[in-house]
């Protein structure tokens, strides 16, 4: 008992808040699978009621002791009835499950089940990532995307750094994400500064889930995603709630978030949310290199002088929710802001002391979603205006070393380029989307969605103007996409096969300009692809799902493909052929109440990859397609759940990525690469964590929760392994790491602090090329949420 | 067990003590260092320690020998070559003196082999002591391959004992960790990385012949090295490129940098496509990629390592160069001769010409090589007795080769002073990726040339013989295309 009040001084908390007089009662509703089940109605005898927060949590508080009755009903589900006695201040924590009603109708059934639990049990291939598990622990997006089986996220430093997403061993453009449905490009920086800074700029306490599509990817997500998507799906709480989260960590990192909602009476609801993120960086690099006056190298270790990195973002909505006519209307508005310092070249040899990225994004929506129009369809109607403002400074020509010290001046350039850069580009992105889903029989729909999105850019560069005596920027570019795709859905006996079959059609419209002897010239490309995918869902009984899927994926050229881009010294090439892949996976879940096994095969074949054919600058180079490269693979995860208090995860991938190029598609003379892994690619990865959690660990309604994660990857090779000397080739070595953690909530959830050590042991990690990744961090959050209930 | 328990009964301790000594003294003795099969009085034999010598040599080592009984008997043996007495004679019957062994290995043994030198005395005592020499692998060449498909492409360095193979792999290579072009001072072997910042590297070859890297030279803030002289190994020169329009002086013996030539006066955005020493003067090829439409040599004073001055002739343009491709070349009578490609400026390939003793272009020389070739031209070459190459592009939109299924240029001999185009170096040579890939001329002899080409179906070197002009394909590289080979010791 000491111990347990040595840690609540270490929480700093008072334990004489939260002892009041009044009785309360608190608990989770949750499905047979474990999973709260937000929005069910709990009500205390006939007087009072409440519904679940997205947790599935739900309190009553200020009660006279006595006998009451608690109940709970949602739609899918069996009511259930529990008869409870409260004694003076008391405050009783009681933990509910609702079962699944099976004789009601399927798709009843599936609106009966938590909203994570129905896409699990879909036909889709997908993996989700519940974000609300997440909301007390000092984890970043990222982060989490790592957790999921099959995936690899992999980061060349810290917050905000270059990330490249790989799912099932397609990776980079090939793997698409999309922020409640739309295109993330389209709303964020992602092709100016890469996924690494758009991620930084979607904190996790501002999300629901992330829905990770390893197979087909659904027609709803209008999108050429070649191998795979990522949905990130926002935060929609239907109640009144205020939450605060502020995270302080190693490297001066902090992460803030603020989210807020109000119901009014007539439906109306307005929401706002804000985030703040920022870090220095500077963590500790070692075996980077000094120089000496005869021009020989010194190995030391040093920390990160200029890889700052801070984003912001203010975003509000306001609209109806539970109209006849509409479920939900709302008008949406967003700012964000971000500013990242470059700190060295690709391969981390040279290090920059000035050069930076900045962005700013302006983002206005309008949506409308309708259900169970006559019990046959459904709307959900998209239209959104953004705005990227993007710059890139490298205007000057000192030179530093990795001390941060100033050792020179370049006679001319900047820091990265050649000519020294103050770019400032403007994208304006106009995108509609609607998306149809109609039930034809209790058995059978029709999907429809449509994407189509119409893109300007220009900008200006006065300092790059003056070295090349042509402002090349100013230059509008144009791309008009379209994307379109129906489904059909139908089941079968009794509804225990499910079967999806889907075509998509990929339209990509661009015009841009190609520099050739100085001049530019006018680029246009007009292209058109299909797509087709067929999936199968078979749930053998009630423990056992098995699907399957098969994909014809393309991937269009995108602007930097096939426009080109001058800063980055990339010529045009109107030439290039879609990405195509044939993708299949097979999967099988059986779950138990306490335990599940999930395991999965996939194959893709990959046409036509579009590769960079480098050239020393100032001469362009060019994307080509070159490469046509194979993947099999299997995943397997085991989640065990055999007491409340305790939670185990597991899960590992092992790909194969092998080249299927002959000598013209590998621009070699032999055929020698043809059947070798692909290298710089990591083909055995996995992650685990085992959690505890106590409920009334120091009093009634709060919980602790103690957790252990592990990463692990294992080394692989950086060039083609067939080649050279095999003792000592390059490689990015055995990476295994661990993170420590634990989190005190108290006052029924409102409050929670959380103390996090990632990478616990000092590791060496490392990413693309050896690019360092931070040491031993450690995190301190505090998050208080606070709801009207 | 039941003895031993009484042992630990109270009061049997003084016992249990007696047995712990006992043992322990049993234990002791039998560890003794003294080995009853050693006798002092037989002979003693030692060997020096770091004894190395290079494959495929002779060599001479020393034993020293005691023998107290007198010598009578001596044998050597080795694990690989040939070891034999060089002075059996004075050996036999001595009692104090040194063992003269000659070592003699094969071009093909290297690494860690023994000599085992075994003394009988008089009275049949006999001792043996093994010698370890690293024999070093005879390296006379060091070998650049570049390697991998796609994007994923590096040099794999490694030396060859001769060129008296048919074909060469990366298997035994060692592989560095960006691109790389290779020089030479006699001795050790150079690269030249791509890639910011520049850094050169100086490799040796162990004694299983596998290059390892010695010690490196970075210049901070520049982008790449762009051209590299070796004069010799005390002396050498080497351009940067990217930002710094600097030239370094540097010894390759010690590896540091010995001083530098300031060239910001030539112009920004230059890149150093060749070098070329001439007495106390250097001349630095200038690319400044077409802009200014004139062909631009720097000419820099070796004695105060200063630009003097830059010339430039407007007749061709954009002496275009990679890492490990000549542009310029020194006749028999000193005079200089520069090829410009003409690139990205509307002008013809053509060479420019110094005279010797001059710092200016020869105004009444010009080679128009687009004319008498028929297309763009790249690099020059020149052994003397009428061997002067360069390389022709037959499709100047795959001079970069974007297009892998079609590589563009072709071997072309010239006669500088005809100013006139030979033709064909050999028509069944193929078309190759000179300028995207690899493009070099080796002489590895008095009377032969080696050159590489990186062609749609095979990588190869081909054999050029300056007396007779004949051209043979010598190897064929299994493992990506030859981007460099110098001759080292």
């Amino acid at each position: 008992m000491n111990s347990r009040y040595l840690l609540f001084t270490l929480l700093f908390l008072g334990s004489g808040f939260c002892f009041g007089q009044k009785a309360s009662v608190s608990g989770i509703l949750h499905d047979e699978g474990g999973e709260g089940i937000p929005g069910v109605h709990v009500r205390l005898n006939d007087n009072q009621a409440t519904v679940t927060n997205e947790a599935g949590r739900f309190v009553f508080k200020n009660l006279k002791a006595g006998d009451y009755v608690v109940t709970a009903s949602f739609m899918g589900f069996k009511a259930i009835r529990e008869d409870i006695h409260l004694n003076k201040g008391q405050r009783l924590v009681i933990n509910l499950t609702l079962n699944e009603e099976v004789t009601q109708l399927n798709e009843v059934t599936v609106t009966g089940q938590s909203e994570i639990r129905a896409l699990k049990e879909s036909i889709a291939s997908v993996a989700l990532v519940d974000a609300k598990s997440f909301y007390n622990r000092s984890v970043s997006t990222t982060d989490l995307l790592n957790t999921v089986s099959g995936v690899q996220v992999r980061q060349s430093g810290g917050v905000g750094n270059s990330t490249e997403v790989s799912i099932q061993g397609l990776t980079g453009r090939q793997v698409k994400l999309f922020i409640d449905g739309i295109p993330m490009d389209f709303l964020l920086p992602v092709e100016e500064l890469g996924i690494g800074a758009a991620l930084a700029m979607l904190p996790v306490n501002l999300m629901d889930r992330m829905e990770v599509y390893k197979g087909a990817v659904p027609v709803t997500l209008g999108a050429d995603a070649l191998g795979g998507a990522i949905n990130i799906i926002t935060r929609k709480n239907f109640e009144d709630y205020v939450e605060v989260s502020a995270e302080h960590s190693s490297f001066n990192t902090w992460r803030t978030t603020l989210s807020t909602r109000k119901l009014f009476s007539k439906g109306l609801t307005v929401g706002f949310g804000a985030f703040y993120t920022s870090s220095d960086n500077n963590y500790l690099l070692d075996g980077v290199k000094v120089i000496n006056e005869f021009g020989n190298p010194e190995t030391i270790s040093a920390p990160k002088f200029h890889d700052r990195f801070r984003s912001y973002l203010l975003k509000g909505d306001i609209g109806l929710v539970g109209k006849s006519w509409a479920d939900r209307l709302t008008l949406s508005f967003s700012y964000g802001d971000l500013y990242d310092e470059i700190q060295h070249n690709f391969e981390m040899r040279q290090p920059y002391g000035q050069a930076l990225n900045l962005a700013t994004t302006y983002n206005t929506a309008l949506q409308y979603e309708k259900y169970n129009i006559s019990n046959k369809l459904d709307i959900n109607f998209y239209l959104g205006h953004n705005l990227i403002q993007t710059g890139f400074i490298d205007t000057t020509s000192t030179i530093y070393n990795w001390r941060g010290e100033i050792i020179g001046e370049k006679t001319y350039g900047g820091e990265i380029t050649t000519s020294q850069n103050n770019l400032k580009l403007e994208g304006n992105n106009i995108t509609g989307r609607i998306n149809l889903n109609y039930s034809i029989t209790p058995s059978s729909k029709l999907i429809f969605n449509s994407v189509a999105s119409y893109f300007k850019r220009s900008g200006n560069d006065q300092v790059a103007a003056d070295f090349y005596e042509e402002d090349y920027f100013k230059n509008p570019v144009y791309i008009n996409k379209w994307v379109g795709g129906i489904g059909f859905e139908k089941e079968f006996f009794g509804a225990k096969v499910t079967s999806h079959t889907a075509v998509k059609a990929y339209n990509y419209m661009s015009e841009g300009f190609i520099i050739e002897n100085g001049e530019a010239t006018t680029s246009e490309q007009d292209r058109f692809q299909p797509g087709f995918s067929q999936s199968f869902k078979w749930k053998v009984n009630e423990h056992l799902l098995t699907k399957a899927s098969y994909e014809y994926a393309t991937r269009m050229p995108d602007r930097l493909e096939t426009l080109g881009d001058f800063s980055a010294a990339i010529n045009a090439n109107p030439d290039l052929k879609p990405e195509t892949s044939h993708n299949v996976n097979l999967s099988g879940l059986y779950k138990k109440a306490k335990w599940s096994v999930e395991v999965g095969s996939f194959f893709r074949k990959v046409n036509d990859l579009i590769i960079l054919q480098a050239v020393p600058p100032p001469v362009l180079s060019k994307f080509e397609n070159l490469l046509k490269s194979s993947v099999m693979g299997v995943e397997g995860e085991v989640q065990f759940h055999p007491w409340h208090w305790l939670t185990f995860k597991a899960n590992a991938t092992y790909q194969d990525l092998r080249s299927r190029s002959d000598k013209e598609n590998a621009g070699v003379s032999t055929d020698r690469y043809y059947g070798a892994r692909l290298p710089n690619r990591p083909y055995l990865f996995g992650n685990g964590e085992v959690q505890f959690e106590k409920q009334g660990f120091l009093k009634e309604g709060d919980r602790l929760q103690v957790w252990w994660s592990t990463a692990y990857v294992e080394e692989f090779f950086r060039y083609w392994e067939i080649d050279g000397r095999k003792e000592d080739k390059l490689t990015i070595p055995d990476q295994w790491l661990h993170h420590i953690g634990l989190a005190y909530s108290a006052w029924g959830e409102r409050m929670t602090l959380s103390l996090e050590s990632q990478n616990v042991f000092n590791t060496n990690a490392y990413d693309n090329f050896r690019v360092q990744k931070p040491g031993r961090s450690w995190h301190a959050k505090l998050r208080l949420f606070i709801t009207k209930s | 067990m039941k003895k031993l328990t009484n042992y630990l009964r109270p009061g049997r301790s003084l016992n249990l003590l007696l047995v712990i000594l006992t043992a322990a003294t049993l234990l002791v003795s039998s560890c003794s260092d003294d080995d009853p099969d050693i006798d002092i009085n037989a002979p003693i034999i030692s060997a020096d320690e770091g004894l190395s010598m290079r494959g495929g040599q002779t060599e001479e080592f020393t034993f020293s020998v005691i023998a107290p009984g007198t010598v009578s008997e001596v044998k050597v043996a080795a694990s690989a070559g040939t070891a034999s007495i060089l002075n059996e004679e004075e050996l036999v019957g001595s009692t104090n003196r040194s063992a003269r062994i000659s070592y003699e290995t094969n071009k093909d043994i290297s690494g860690t082999q023994t000599v085992t030198l075994t003394i009988t005395d008089q009275q049949g005592k006999s001792s043996s002591q093994p010698a370890e020499i690293e024999v070093f692998a005879p390296i006379t060449f060091g070998l650049a391959l570049v390697s991998g498909a796609g994007t994923v492409t590096t040099t794999f360095l490694q030396g060859l004992i001769d060129l008296d193979i048919t074909s060469v792999d990366n298997s035994s290579s060692t592989e560095l960790a960006q691109f790389a072009a290779i020089y030479s001072d006699g001795s050790s072997l150079f690269t030249a990385g791509f890639g910011a910042p520049a850094t050169m590297g100086k490799y040796v070859f162990n004694s299983a012949g596998e290059a390892a890297l010695d010690q490196e030279i970075i210049v901070p803030g520049s982008n790449s090295f762009s051209s590299v002289e070796i004069i010799d190994e005390n002396k050498a020169y080497a351009t940067v490129g990217g930002g710094l329009s600097r030239a370094v002086e540097f010894s390759p013996s010690e590896m540091r940098i010995t001083g530098e030539i300031d060239l910001s006066d030539a112009g920004d955005g230059l890149f150093y496509s060749d070098m070329i020493v001439r007495g106390n003067t250097l001349f630095i090829a200038l690319n400044d990629f077409g802009g200014s439409g004139e062909a631009k040599v720097a000419v820099v004073d070796l004695a105060t390592n200063t630009l003097e001055k830059v010339i430039s002739d407007a007749r061709t343009a954009t002496l275009f160069g990679t890492l490990t491709t000549s542009i310029m070349v020194q006749d028999e009578n000193g005079d200089i001769y520069i090829q410009g490609s003409g690139l990205f400026s509307g002008k013809p390939s053509g060479i420019l010409r110094i005279l010797s003793g001059e710092t200016e272009f020869d105004g009444d020389y010009f080679f128009d090589l687009t004319a008498a070739t028929g297309g763009s031209c790249f690099g020059l070459y020149h052994f003397g007795n009428g061997a002067t190459f360069t390389a022709v592009s037959e499709d100047d939109d795959n001079w970069f080769g974007f297009d892998g299924d079609n590589p563009a240029f072709r071997y072309r001999k010239i006669d500088l002073s005809a100013r006139t185009d030979v033709g064909d170096l050999d028509a069944s040579l193929p078309n190759m990726f000179a300028a995207s890939r690899t493009m070099f001329f080796t002489q590895t002899s008095t009377d032969e040339v080696l050159f590489p080409t990186a062609g749609k179906d095979e990588d190869a070197l081909y054999s050029y013989t300056i007396s007779t002009g004949a051209v043979s394909k010598k190897i064929t590289s299994t493992s990506g295309y030859v981007s460099g080979l110098v001759g080292v010791n």
